[in-house]
């Protein structure tokens, strides 16, 4: 310190004794004028104008900037003075030389503020409005005006600026010497690609090593109420299915990379804004950034015992710093169904009734009465007299044509410096294609509506600690016909043959036969049974701080974060039964010729009758933690310690024991490591506990690891960059949990606490004794063995690659993954009955195997100079396999399920149509050889024994949950056009054909619809094997429609599900403060090619009873401003 | 490799650490148990809980008027699935079984197997720890006579599933470990008369801790000495008929270690084993009574006696019955489907009784229709008033003198509905008021007829009322079965058969003037007293197990035969014709094992033919 104190003593004492030699020297003269030159160039100009010899060292030179200069016959003097200012260096001029040097010693402070100007501009080079400028570390901030000007007083030169603006990159700059400066703000588009979403928080991309996908979500952006079914084909390693297209409740089932669970939860964990265990139905498109979706063990290990089915972690979009930006989306749609079934026509039903009980006459040696008489057919023909020879299409009378839906959302985000915002409030409603009758008073008319408030808030309380808010709210309603669930209304229309009465009476009166719940009026069911209303609330809350904690270790931030999360629904039944009336039909007139109805065949009620529900939880999560993110030289270090805990509570539980709060706890912690941007490793871990579980088995351990490496970085790549510009392998490996209450709530008290024996008092299995019957008890039993089971573990390797070429244009993304998941929680198949217990006791007894592979490719080309084209394409296979599942021991091993895959169904094989009674004589057969007929279905006997019974079934399917789920689409740009299509489809998957209308004449006694293709059958005259249906027969028929190879299905398909077509205007309504807008035609499920034509292939129905998908085309317009 | 060990020890320390500083305990915030449930144990501390426990043992007694929806609460598919009626819903377990479509893998196949296990593994868990029970002893010994209880409900479980399934599993005293292993729980079936032998002993044993009788009017419904006395002699019956006494047919059942199942050498022995108990309780438990009431008169009515018998809670007839059946179920079968009737009147015809049933009823001269002495007449039309009714109808002859019984079992076409105050007439012709054209829907009785025994006589949505699981008629006919294979001949046979037959209010077998000869011999004796338990036990469950033990079922069991319901009465209704031709094959005298414990456990072996 002294010594340094003496140096600069004897340097002022240099400098004044040079100061005062400049002034004796000052005849020299130049005249140059030149801009951004160097102080080197002007030395020379110097050396060769005055003839000086100028010295200097380059080293001095080497901090010094360009400068402009401007000399006319100026003194050597007056040219150096003016060139080294603000240069850090000084002149000495002794005899004809010039020493340059550099000045040693601070200048006096004067400590006066610096004035910073600038203009910022995007990409194109236009002014930015309001874009923020900020002094990092301070609350010191302002915003451009409407040039895209600002000015700012900066304390000193090394000042950092942060510019930012929603949609662009945050950049940085040193103040320096600068006082004036023009910023390009680069837009963001590529961020996604750089930084990844990563289970509590984020990481660059190129250095993860677990396997996750992710899908903007602007490609989610479609008009369905429920965003679970767009993910099916966008999401590699997803797979999924929409099963009920009723508005409202079209939510898809989502598995990540297949079923891997025996019976219990298969659902992957979501995470919302951090929050784990929210729904994602019902969030706006609109609202959300990014889906990310976490398949391996390196990804999920964190999340413990509830991270074996996989995590979706879901963004919401975030406020940037800049002049508010308002966005506003509308769009208005018409929707129809994808396909509605084709049931028969009145006429030809009968005739093929007739036929039936013909046969069934010829077996059972009767004589054939028919069962629809000639003149009963004429009648109905001729549709003379609809009430009491009546031909009714159910389906027709009980759908519209077109239901409609739209969706209205108003975006505002922005913000200062030290605070932004994204506020969001959008509207979505449906209406269903349900008919609705007039004459009632009430309105059962089927609608869903929802609105939807998003706001996220980030403040930067100090320069080191900012805090973050999100508030999301949904309000969502649903009006629906009486009947619950509506789909019971449509499967009404199966069960009631086009023959069998009319829609209504003339006078109004309900056609109906029954007393009882069955064969009713599907069109009565839909519009006179009254009408049901839900109303659903929906809050999710969240607050986190974050503490850089630079000041005890840089890198190092402690965060914490608390949720709250409710929802409450109410619904409301107004329902009734009226009186039914059934016209005679021997005796169909009165006298007065008005139809004579008789007494009623069911008596009603007139009013509508009462009854109220409501559900819903309540969720608290919190999580506290450090993070440590820190590079020195070419190596970076993360680190991530973080403790949570959550809370779920049911508060409308019918039980104590349900009514426990459903709870977890743990931590989570993750190490990585990354030389030179080349090899990556990571450790993740994840150790936590249910409340589920015997104390001493309560707690999971969770480890994982990770490793990747960047071929493409390599040096010795080099010369192969120009094909490919990234190559990068990864590994993963470790093991994941599944087990206590992730996916929210039991609905039995023998569901939680299993290592509790559970006894329980119910009036369901007591006794009455008394000589008046009054010693009524109810029955105390055992419902549940404690037994001490623990989580099951699933271990998970990952093997991917990623590939870019064709100049980054095309990437490739391929995951190999296999999974075996152990001690999986079943009930025990292998305990004789006669052991008496009164339920299996549970046991960790389960083992599944997993294997796929899963691809993502994308291609981004320009095609011309204004025509971007852009391909999409995934692919999810999926293989499990039931290793282990503690069935009882088979009499045949073409009967174990064991090696096969865990939804396999068992059923005969159809060997096709007997053709003779020789044949069936000989055959081994079902039942009773005198029950089967020709044209009956002949089944293998597969152990040969002559009788066809249950030992002669075997694995016959995969099942309804597709082997593979892909997508492919493209999107093309022409300079203002846009124009994208999708397609979505699924592969190996399979349903049985059984039930009302599909089983014609023998479903519901003979009396169920039939559908239309009931012709394609075998008969006598036409014996053809190619048939769809056997032989006909009435009443009921045990060998033709036991599962079977016959009525097995493929309901593999592709699916066109979403094209977008719009126009853009850039320019033109500047004027009035709009930015962008567009104007847009969108469809969604227009067209599905499947081999399976009866009706939409992705609802998983054995006879069509399922509310069919909409297809929905709507016009739309997005503008910004 | 990493070791895991010290890992989760660390983290265990962090975990530790946080949650110090966590306003909870970690500990405490996972440590939640449900704090209001009884627990196991505590169930049997109390008599309030143990009341209950015991209640639930009772529970698996079977609840046959549930039969519409068997298996349900135990109920039975017997009387779909003999040759008394036919369950016209299709999807009944009745007619898979009529129909042949069954195996060991069928649902009820495992049901009846599973619940009566486990109620046998629920009497076992009560009588081993009943004695826990802390203040169930004040005023009276209530552990030892529930305890029982218990063990005479066990043996009474055991026997439903000695006769559905033959030779069984048995288990011991003591109550199955819930995490014992399959190994150690593995047992073979025992024999047929082991099964018998352990059957009896148990009961034998409850006998001696039983009261007499209800001691109080809360105890009806317990079982007493005269209940388990009555399920011994039905035990012993069924091990002394043909079915399991020396059949040869069942020579193949055999356990691995070859020994038989099933005796293969008759043993008449057996016979008067069921005779000696039959009568030991005829001679014991003599507060029993056939049932016997008066019309309005005051005159004797053998119809108001054979109907109200059922009707009737707890009369002198009713050694036991099920407390708290699903009555209005069966009432709703058993009511036809009254076209404009009021709710109380109209029901699903679903027990339809068969033509071979009908038949079955003697004529008012106590003669069988095809007698030629009888005053029977099978074509034609007939004014007649039947015994209940108000005034004449014009009947076919088939229906006109018969005897009471049969007035009380069937409802046949133009006869009044038994409930008098919605005065309708049943027509089940085909455009008749319950005629599968009238009606206009499936619930149409497919035999012309529909049942009617324990039908209440007023509305058919009232229930309330027990349900007779086992009364002194029964008995009766058990000892004269009984004897007249011990000991042909024997004058308590003629006896006990005419005191039903006197109920009945037909004439008795005899010399005197108005009776009918006495059966000649001893097989003419069996053929009666065989048609007579027929009637007289019509629709109680026991036509089912009868011809399967008696051997005769490959004969009853096939040919169902009803009236013409697609015709009126002038174009054909009253037609005989063939309504279902019934499957029956040699392994259908036995219930097949259920497959997953011959699976689970193979040495049981399975029935033959399955």
């Amino acid at each position: 310190m002294s010594q340094t104190l003496l140096i600069m003593k004897l340097t002022t004492l240099a400098l004044i004794a040079t100061m005062m030699q400049v002034s004796a020297a000052g005849f020299a003269q130049v005249t140059y004028k030149k801009e951004q030159i160097s102080l080197e160039h002007l030395f020379r100009e110097i050396r060769k104008q005055t003839g000086y010899n100028v010295l200097w060292s380059a080293n001095n030179l080497k901090r010094t900037s360009l400068i402009n200069v401007d000399f006319k016959n100026t003194s050597l003097d007056a040219v150096l003075s003016s060139s080294l200012d603000n240069q850090n260096l000084s002149f000495v001029i002794e005899h004809n030389t010039v020493l340059i040097r550099e000045l040693t010693f601070p200048k006096p402070e004067k400590k006066v503020d610096i004035i910073f100007r600038g203009l910022i501009k995007d990409e194109n080079g236009l002014p930015l409005i309001g874009a923020g400028i900020r002094v990092k570390g301070t609350m010191n901030s302002t915003s451009t005006d409407s040039n895209g000007a600002f000015s700012l007083i900066v304390p000193d030169e090394k000042t950092v600026l942060l510019f930012s603006y929603v949609g662009y990159e945050t950049t940085e700059i040193i103040v320096g010497t600068q006082r004036n400066l023009v910023i390009q703000l680069k837009p963001l588009g590529g961020q996604l690609d750089e930084i990844a979403v990563v289970a509590f928080g984020t990481q660059k991309k190129q250095s993860l090593v677990g396997a996750q996908s992710s899908v903007k979500a602007t490609e989610l952006n479609q008009p369905t109420a429920n965003i679970s079914s767009m993910l099916a084909g966008r999401i590699a390693g997803v797979i999924g299915v929409t099963r009920n297209g009723e508005p409202g409740s079209d939510q898809a089932n989502i598995w990540i990379r297949g079923i891997s669970n025996i019976g219990g939860s298969s659902n992957p964990l979501i995470v919302v804004d951090g929050v784990p265990n929210r729904p994602i139905d019902g969030l706006s498109p609109d609202d959300i950034e990014s889906f990310t979706v976490l398949k391996d063990a390196a990804a999920t290990a964190v999340y413990g015992i509830r991270g074996a089915n996989g995590v979706i972690l879901v963004k919401t979009k975030q406020g940037k710093t800049g002049k508010p930006s308002i966005s506003f989306n509308y769009f208005q749609g018409i929707t129809t169904l994808t396909r509605i079934p084709d049931l028969i026509d009145g006429v030809d039903y009968m005739k093929l009734a007739n036929e039936a009980t013909a046969t069934e006459a010829i077996r059972q040696g009767k004589t054939y009465s028919p069962k629809y008489a000639d003149d009963v057919i004429a009648k109905t023909a001729s549709k003379a007299d609809p009430s009491v020879y009546p031909n009714v299409d159910w389906l027709g009378a009980l759908f519209k044509d077109f239901g409609q839906n739209r969706t209205a959302n108003a975006n505002l985000s922005g913000g200062v410096s030290n605070a932004r915002y994204f506020v969001s409030l959008g509207y979505y409603d449906e209406t269903g294609l349900f008919k609705t009758d007039k004459a009632q008073r009430y309105n059962s008319a089927q609608k869903y509506s929802r609105y939807n408030v998003t706001s996220n808030l980030n403040w930067d309380i100090t320069p080191t600690t900012k805090l973050d808010l999100g508030i999301k709210g949904i309000l969502a309603q649903g009006n629906y016909p009486g009947a619950d669930p509506a789909q019971d209304i449509f499967a009404q229309a199966f069960q009631i043959s086009p023959v069998e009465f009319p829609i209504m009476y003339p006078n109004g009166f309900i056609p109906g036969k029954s007393a009882q719940g069955d064969q009713r009026n599907p069109y009565a069911d839909l519009t006179t049974r009254g009408y049901r209303t839900n109303y659903r609330n929906q809050l999710f809350s969240n607050l986190r701080l974050t503490q850089d904690l630079s000041f005890i270790t840089k890198g190092l931030e402690l965060t914490a974060m608390y949720s709250f999360d409710a929802t409450n629904s109410n619904t409301v039944k107004r329902n009734r039964r009226q009186s039914t009336y059934y016209v005679s039909q021997n005796n169909p007139y009165l006298a007065d010729g008005s139809l004579n109805y008789g007494n009623p065949t069911y008596s009603g009620q007139r009013y509508l009758g009462y009854t109220n529900e409501n559900s819903g939880d309540r969720k608290l999560y919190a999580e506290a933690g450090f993070s440590y993110n820190r590079q020195f030289g070419k190596h970076s270090f993360s680190g991530l310690a973080l403790y949570n805990q959550s809370d779920n509570l049911n508060p409308f539980a019918r039980s104590f024991t349900l009514s426990i709060p459903y709870r977890t706890l743990g931590v989570a912690g993750r190490a990585t490591y990354s030389y030179d941007d080349r090899y990556f490793a990571e450790f993740n871990l994840g150790y936590n506990g249910s409340e589920n579980f015997a104390e001493k088995r309560r707690f999971g351990f969770f480890p994982a690891f990770g490793a990747g490496w960047i071929l493409s970085n390599e040096g010795f790549f080099e010369d192969l960059k120009n094909t490919f510009q990234l190559v990068k392998f990864r590994y993963s490996d470790g093991e994941v949990g599944s087990g206590g209450s992730t996916s929210g709530y039991v609905d039995n008290d023998n569901q939680r606490f299993y290592y509790l024996t559970q006894v329980n008092d119910s009036n369901d299995y007591g006794y009455t004794f008394g000589q008046t019957r009054g010693q009524g008890f109810s029955g105390i039993a055992v419902t549940a063995y404690g037994v001490d089971v623990t989580w099951s573990t699933t271990r998970k390797q990952d093997f991917g690659l990623e590939l870019k070429t064709l100049n980054s244009g095309l990437s490739i993304i391929v995951d190999f993954f296999k999974e075996r998941r152990r001690d999986i929680f079943l009930e025990r198949g292998a305990v004789p009955n006669y052991i008496g217990l009164t339920t299996n006791p549970y046991g960790n007894l389960g083992v599944v195997e997993n294997k796929g592979i899963d691809a993502t490719l994308e291609y981004n080309v320009k095609l011309a100079a204004q025509v971007n084209l852009a391909l999409r394409a995934n692919y999810t296979y999926n293989k499990d396999k039931v290793v282990e599942n503690d069935q009882a021991p088979v009499k045949y091993p073409y009967q174990e399920m064991r090696g096969h895959n865990i939804l396999s169904r068992t059923g005969y094989i159809a060997e096709g149509l007997f053709t003779s009674q020789d044949e069936i004589n000989k055959s081994a057969v079902f039942g009773s050889r005198s029950t089967i007929l020709p044209g009956d279905i002949k089944y293998k006997d597969l152990n040969g024994d002559g009788v066809i019974d249950a030992f002669d079934k075997t694995i016959i399917g995969r099942g309804d949950v597709p082997a593979s789920v892909f997508g492919m689409g493209f999107m093309l740009q022409y300079k203002n056009w846009d124009l994208g299509a999708f397609f979505q489809g699924q592969h190996n998957a399979d349903i049985m054909l059984s039930g009302d209308a599909i089983q014609p004449f023998t479903a519901s006694g003979g009396l169920s619809n039939v559908y239309a293709n009931a012709t394609d059958r075998w008969t006598i005259e036409n014996p053809s094997q190619d048939v769809f249906y056997p032989r006909l027969s009435y009443g009921s028929n045990n060998n033709n429609f036991q599962p079977s190879t016959w009525w097995k299905r493929d309901v593999s398909f592709i699916r066109l599900k979403t094209v977008d077509l719009g126009y853009t205007f850039k320019s033109g309504f500047k004027s009035i403060g709009v930015q962008n807008l567009r104007v847009y035609f969108s469809g969604y499920n227009l067209a599905t090619f499947s081999k399976f034509k009866l009706w939409d292939p992705e609802l998983n129905t054995s006879n069509g009873t399922k509310y069919p998908l909409v297809a929905t085309y709507s016009l739309g317009f997005n503008v910004r401003f | 490799m990493l070791d895991f060990k010290i890992m989760k020890k660390r983290y265990l320390y962090i975990l530790a650490f946080i949650c110090t500083l966590s306003t909870y305990s970690c500990k405490k915030y996972l440590d939640q148990v449900p704090d209001d449930r009884l627990t196991f144990d505590e169930a049997f501390t109390t008599r309030a809980t143990v009341d209950k426990v015991l209640a639930n043992v009772y529970f698996t007694l079977p609840d046959e008027s549930y039969q519409r929806s068997a298996p349900g609460r135990n109920a039975g598919l017997w009387t779909g699935a003999s040759d008394e009626a036919d369950y016209t819903l299709p999807t009944h377990p009745a007619n898979s079984v009529n129909q042949g479509a069954w195996d060991a893998t069928t649902g009820f196949v495992n049901s009846y197997w599973q619940t009566y296990y486990k109620g046998i593994q629920a009497a076992s868990n009560f009588i081993a720890n009943v004695d826990k029970c802390q203040d169930c002893n004040i005023n009276e010994d209530r552990t030892t006579r529930y305890k029982n209880e218990a063990r005479a409900l066990r043996a009474i479980y055991y026997y439903h599933l000695l006769r559905l399934y033959g030779p069984v599993v048995l288990l011991g005293n003591d109550p199955v470990a819930a995490d014992a292993s399959v190994e150690s729980i593995s047992r073979p079936r025992s024999s047929f008369d082991e099964c018998v032998n352990f059957i009896v002993s148990e009961l034998d044993l409850a006998i001696q801790g039983l009261p007499a009788g209800p001691t109080s009017s809360d105890a009806y419904g317990h079982v007493n000495k005269a209940v388990a006395q009555a399920y011994k002699v039905q035990v012993l019956l069924t091990a002394a008929s043909p079915l399991f006494n020396g059949n040869t047919e069942y020579a193949g059942l055999k356990n691995a270690d070859g020994s038989q199942l099933i005796s293969q050498t008759y043993d008449q022995n057996k016979w008067k084993k069921a005779a000696d108990a039959a009568r030991f309780f005829l001679t014991t438990y003599t507060s029993y009574s056939l049932f016997k009431k008066n019309d309005a008169n005051g005159v004797y009515s053998p119809y108001l006696s054979c109907r109200d018998v059922m009707l009737t809670d707890w009369n002198s007839e009713v050694i036991f019955a099920y407390g708290s059946p699903q009555i209005t179920l069966l009432l709703y079968d058993m009511t036809p489907n009254h076209s404009n009737a009021p709710q109380s009147s109209k029901g699903g015809s679903f027990l339809s009784a068969t033509q071979n049933m009908v038949n079955a009823y003697f004529t008012s001269n106590g003669r069988s229709i095809d007698d030629p002495l009888s005053n029977y007449v099978s074509t034609g039309t007939s004014s007649f008033i039947s015994p209940y009714d108000d005034t004449q109808r014009t009947v076919s002859n088939m229906f006109v003198n018969r005897e009471p019984r049969f007035y009380v079992g069937i409802t046949y076409n133009n006869s009044k509905w038994i409930n008098f105050q919605d005065n309708i007439i049943t027509n089940l012709e085909f455009n008749g008021n319950a005629g599968k054209a009238g009606i206009g829907n499936n619930d149409y009785t497919s035999t012309g007829y529909v049942v009617r025994k324990n039908m209440s006589v007023g509305s058919r949505e009232v229930g309330g009322r027990t349900l007779i699981m086992v009364r002194l008629a029964e008995i009766y006919l058990d000892y004269a079965e009984a004897l007249n294979e011990a000991t042909p001949g024997d004058p308590d046979i003629l006896i006990y058969l005419n005191r039903i037959r006197e109920r009945a209010g037909i004439p008795q077998y005899g010399t005197a003037g108005n009776q009918i000869a006495v059966p000649a011999n001893q097989t003419a004796m069996r053929e009666a007293i065989q048609k007579e338990r027929r009637v007289e036990l019509a629709f109680e469950n026991a036509r089912y197990f009868d011809v399967r033990r008696w051997k005769i079922a490959d004969n009853t069991e096939k040919v169902i035969n009803g009236l013409d319901i697609t015709k009126n009465a002038g174009t054909g209704f009253y037609t005989v014709v063939r309504v279902e031709s019934r499957v029956f094959e040699k392994k259908h005298y036995l219930f097949p094992i259920p497959n997953g414990d011959v699976q689970k456990v193979p040495m049981i072996v399975q029935n033959p033919g399955w």
